[in-house]
């Protein structure tokens, strides 16, 4: 009951303070008045009498103010007074206020807005129920050089019979299909996966019915399942969509079920799912081209994961053949291996070690905030110091004095959490907005209250961080300090203080300063990294499908192929046109390729090359060369010749030189005629721009199978050259010759050639422009620390120059004392700061390309860098010393 | 109130207002008066700490407060006890009388 009327009483208090002040007056006055009227019936004349009751009773304010005190809501209301207090000390420089603010609006902004952005990619689960427990089953082949291997039909079957630590296994591949029947013809991302793998997932359809282990019978009625947004789209978000059918690569698929809205599988944004109808029996043992999921058992770790597949592997042999023309031993020998990850892994890759460092650039740059702001606050406490010991003299606790300092910084703190929850904001939607980051998981990056929270957090802790400097030194403030004028001895602890926080201020700026140099040359040596592919800028590339339900002749199929290539070449501008399996940088199949005379040993599996189907010109429209030989003719598609082209470094790897591939035969895998290779194609970074060009082999786009069919290609990109690409009036003039060629074919996945590599550079550049910026600022905070120093170390020395000057010193012998000492605490903390670049910046190393993590180049840039900031910094201040005016500088003291 | 009254010995300042207030309802300056007087002008209380015991014991719940009109036609806020009051007086006084043996008994003895 106590504590509940203890409330009450001066929660009322507060509320109605004038009121509760006014009865607390009035009970005082009465008082007052019947001492008076007890001294005045003693006898004492009427002036004496009040003399001695105001005298007693004592003036009404301190008697308020005492009573008062002993409640508990008068902390709550000294505390709001030193709030208003605070906040009017702010307003009346407003210099400071504004400065500090921005300055930690940005820093705690980009912190915050960064956090988000990991907190969304790195830290949350996938948004799917069983996201903890899903793994992705990767493996690797280390006896064929192959890093990733995916996963094959016959590995699926595999782990869902033998496997003991998996509940559940899919096997899923993302693709396009093109979609007929609803408006133009389109393609769309489509995922076909074994009916396991919503299950896997543990994810439930919004509408409708999930996948069926019927609906994978090859027999059986295609079905299809819609993802929300394509649902929205294309049938209004109606029920009625349940049992249409729609027509998928020229087949009727019936529409079962809608997936939940926000549901998006590794980044796909696919818009269909479609059962991948397998057929067991025709299944072949190696065939690695889909990939896999399975959810483990509760409790089961990545080891014993990898540990359960590692034995079911030689299972695989058992239970499935061999591919036509490979021996057992093949298998064997490839030395295939488990490289199972956590499906969150699996999908956030690297990205982690771009973040976290980013994160700790930007968490650097907010402590050089702070001990900026810290460093103004001492000169402020400074300026307030014979208050604070007057105030101390009077009785006044140091907690008291430490709270209206303290209460002073949370504000500021506070002030900059709120522009930071803006800048915050301006961040996220900039890192959702901008093409340069190319982020996993992007579209579950978002502003939310989370990101306010923490802002204003960081942003109290801020407060407390800069502002427990100045309290801290004030604890042992003598109250004498109240009397005296000057003193010495705060000054120097004050300028130890404050020393202090340069050097972390300087060296934290170097660091940040040789981090943002050795990301620019890192940069630098990307950018100029010779791609083999000149002005990809200029290449227009555009997806078209032919769906065998469409177009069922393989002859229609090469004959429709051609006409588009000839329709695109008639459009204006456009140089050389051609057809590939898949573009540059976007990923192809590694096979291995027999080499005629270097097999040994029957059925051994020799080296995978990179391979791509193409046409003739595709060296010309990529902007590559034939360095020997011949480009492919349309003679060879015509005819079916039995031709191939490789990569120089191929060549030169096993013949010594381009010259010496010419003439040699090679052949895949999958069975089929010896081919002689006619050309050798210049090296192309066809990994990205930071991984060394592949081997790579080139088959004629149309060739003639083991039964002497045509073989055709029935998703292939048109490489269009021309200056015109990525303009919007060229892609519709493409689409318009498309349309004259045949008018059911979609043209899908509109890009240039420039997009993919400036996707592989999206991530080095966003790191260098994130550090850039932090360096920048942190050298601009830096700048600012050192004069702030300076200017008042010749403040507080003025005097001293002022008789220097007078006694005859020479004032550029005074300008280059300050400038000497401004460059030693440069040195200093800069000192620290290389040691702290040598400890933290190999951490860096995984974003560096081309340049060492020691390079000396860029440290002594840095040093130059910084040397020429601490003498702007301190040029000012000297030069103003050096003008002291010594009959001033004596009279102002 | 000439002579210099002696401060109240700490913590039964409490006891003293609840014994006063038990006898009939007073205000702050007949609190102080009538303590005074029983007293024969041995405790003297200063306001500040008289006002800081009202509110303490008014938010502990030991006596209640209301403006009235005093017999001299003055207003004045004048405290009542409570129940809850007259308990807590009850307790403070067998304490205080406990304690005062005690310190009888050990002056006797040392006497």
């Amino acid at each position: 009951m106590s504590p509940w009327r203890q409330l009450r009483r001066g929660l009322r208090v507060l509320l109605r303070r004038a009121s509760a002040d006014r009865e607390l007056s009035d009970e005082i006055e009465h008082f007052q008045q019947e001492l008076r009227a007890t001294h005045v019936a003693q006898g004492l004349p009427p002036a004496e009498a009040a003399r001695r009751a105001r005298h007693f009773v004592g003036t009404e304010l301190a008697l308020r103010e005492e009573v008062r005190g002993a409640a508990w809501e008068s902390r709550f209301t000294s505390l709001l007074d030193d709030i208003r207090y605070a906040a009017r000390r702010l307003g009346r420089s407003p210099g400071f206020t504004i400065a500090a603010t921005l300055t930690l609006a940005l820093g705690i902004g980009a912190s915050a807005a960064l956090f988000t952005v990991i907190d969304a990619v790195l830290l949350k689960p996938l948004p799917f129920p069983h996201a903890d427990r899903v793994v992705s089953l990767m493996h690797s082949a280390p006896g064929i050089n192959l890093r990733a291997l995916r996963m094959s039909p016959s590995f699926y079957f595999t782990y869902r019979e033998e496997s003991r630590v998996f509940e559940d296994v899919a096997l899923w591949v993302g693709n396009r299909s093109t979609v007929t029947g609803l408006g133009d013809p389109e393609q769309e991302r489509t995922i076909f996966a074994t009916p396991s793998f919503l299950e896997v997932l543990g994810v439930r359809v919004a509408l409708g019915r999930g996948l069926a282990a019927a609906d994978a019978d090859p027999n059986g009625e295609r079905v299809v399942i819609l993802s929300d947004r394509y649902w929205r789209d294309k049938f209004s978000a109606s029920r009625d969509a349940l049992g249409r059918p729609i027509h998928l690569n020229g087949n009727p698929h019936t529409v079962v079920g809608v997936l939940p809205s926000g549901f998006d599988f590794l980044d796909e944004r696919a818009a269909l799912l479609v059962p991948y109808r397998l057929n067991r029996s025709e299944v072949e043992l190696i065939s690695f081209s889909e990939d896999g999921i399975a959810r483990v058992k509760p409790g089961v770790t990545l080891a014993e994961v990898r540990r359960d597949m590692a034995r079911c592997i030689p299972l695989a042999q058992e239970k499935f053949p061999m591919n036509r023309g490979l021996a057992k031993s093949a298998f064997r020998d490839a030395r295939v291996t488990p490289a199972a990850l956590w499906l969150k892994d699996h999908q956030i890759g690297n990205i982690g070690d771009t973040l976290w460092i980013l994160w700790g650039a930007v968490g650097i740059l907010l402590l050089i905030a702070c001990a900026n702001i810290a460093n103004l606050l001492l000169v402020r406490a400074e300026s307030r110091q014979r208050e604070c010991a007057v105030r101390q003299a009077l009785g006044a606790g140091w907690g008291r004095l430490a709270q209206d300092l303290l209460t002073e910084s949370v504000l500021l703190g506070l002030a900059g959490g709120v522009a930071a929850i803006f800048v915050c904001y301006a961040g996220v939607l900039w890192v959702q907005t901008t093409a340069l980051t190319s982020l996993p998981r992007l579209n579950e990056v978002e502003m939310n209250l989370q990101a306010v929270i923490f802002t204003l957090a960081l942003a109290g802790l801020c407060g407390l961080l800069f502002g427990l400097v100045p309290v801290w030194r004030q604890r042992r403030l003598n109250p004498s300090a109240a009397h005296t004028g000057r003193h010495v001895s705060l000054s120097r602890e004050r300028g130890l203080a404050q020393k202090t926080l340069l050097f972390t201020q300087v060296a934290l700026a170097t660091l940040l300063v040789i981090a943002s140099g050795l990301l620019l040359r890192s940069y630098r040596e990307l950018s100029s990294v010779d791609t083999g592919l000149r002005e990809p800028e200029q290449v227009q590339i555009v997806r078209v499908s032919f769906p065998a339900s469409l177009m069922e002749s393989r002859e229609q199929v090469y004959a429709t192929q051609r006409a588009i290539l000839e329709s695109f070449s008639k459009v204006s501008g456009v140089g050389t046109v051609s057809i590939t399996t898949a573009a540059p940088l976007e990923g192809t199949g590694q096979n291995p390729v027999y080499v005629e005379g270097q097999e040994d040993g029957a059925g051994k599996l020799p080296p995978v090359r990179r391979n791509r189907d193409v046409s003739p010109g595709f060296a010309r429209s990529a902007g590559g060369r034939i360095v020997a030989g011949r480009d492919f003719s349309w003679s060879d598609m015509q005819n079916s010749a039995p031709v191939a082209m490789i990569s120089e470094n191929w060549a030169r790897e096993q013949w010594g030189s381009a010259q010496g591939a010419l003439g040699r035969r090679i052949r895949s895998i999958s069975g089929g005629a010896w081919r002689e290779i006619v050309g050798v194609m210049s090296d192309f970074r066809d990994e990205g721009v930071t991984r060394p060009a592949p081997t790579m082999v080139f088959w004629p786009l149309v060739s003639k199978d083991a039964e002497g069919r045509l073989s055709v290609q029935r998703h292939v990109d048109f490489m269009i050259r021309t200056p015109r690409a990525a303009s919007v009036a060229f892609v519709q003039e493409l689409r318009t010759a498309l349309r004259s060629v045949n008018a059911s074919l979609p043209l899908a996945n509109v890009r240039t050639l420039g997009d993919a590599y400036r996707r592989s550079m999206a991530r080095p550049a966003f790191a260098l422009l994130l550090m850039g910026l932090a360096g920048g600022m942190a050298l601009l905070l830096g700048v600012v620390g050192i004069y702030g120093v300076m200017a008042y170390a010749v403040e507080r020395r003025r005097k001293e120059i002022g008789i220097r000057v007078a006694l005859g010193a020479e004032p550029l012998a005074v300008a280059l004392s300050f400038l000497k000492q401004g460059f030693t605490l440069t040195a200093i903390g800069a000192a620290f700061g290389l040691l702290a670049a040598f400890g933290a910046i190999r951490w860096m190393s995984a974003l560096l390309f081309g340049v060492s993590p020691f390079d000396a180049a860029t440290y002594l840039s840095a040093i130059a860098i910084l040397a020429l900031a601490a003498g702007v910094a301190t040029w000012l201040p000297a030069r103003r010393a050096s003008h002291t005016d010594p009959i001033q500088a004596l009279r102002a003291e | 109130m000439e002579q210099p009254g002696t401060e109240v010995i700490q913590g039964t300042l409490d006891l003293l207002i609840l014994q006063t207030l038990s006898l009939e309802p007073l205000h702050g300056f007949g609190v102080a008066r009538r303590i005074e007087q029983i007293t024969n002008g041995v405790f003297r209380i200063n306001p500040g700490s008289l006002l800081t015991a009202f509110q303490r014991l008014e938010r502990e719940g030991w006596i209640d407060s209301a403006w009235r009109t005093s017999d001299n036609a003055r207003r004045a806020k004048y405290y009542t006890l409570t129940r809850r009051g007259r308990k807590q007086l009850e307790a403070e006084r067998s304490l205080w009388k406990r304690k005062a043996t005690a310190i009888e008994k050990l002056l006797e003895a040392g006497a």
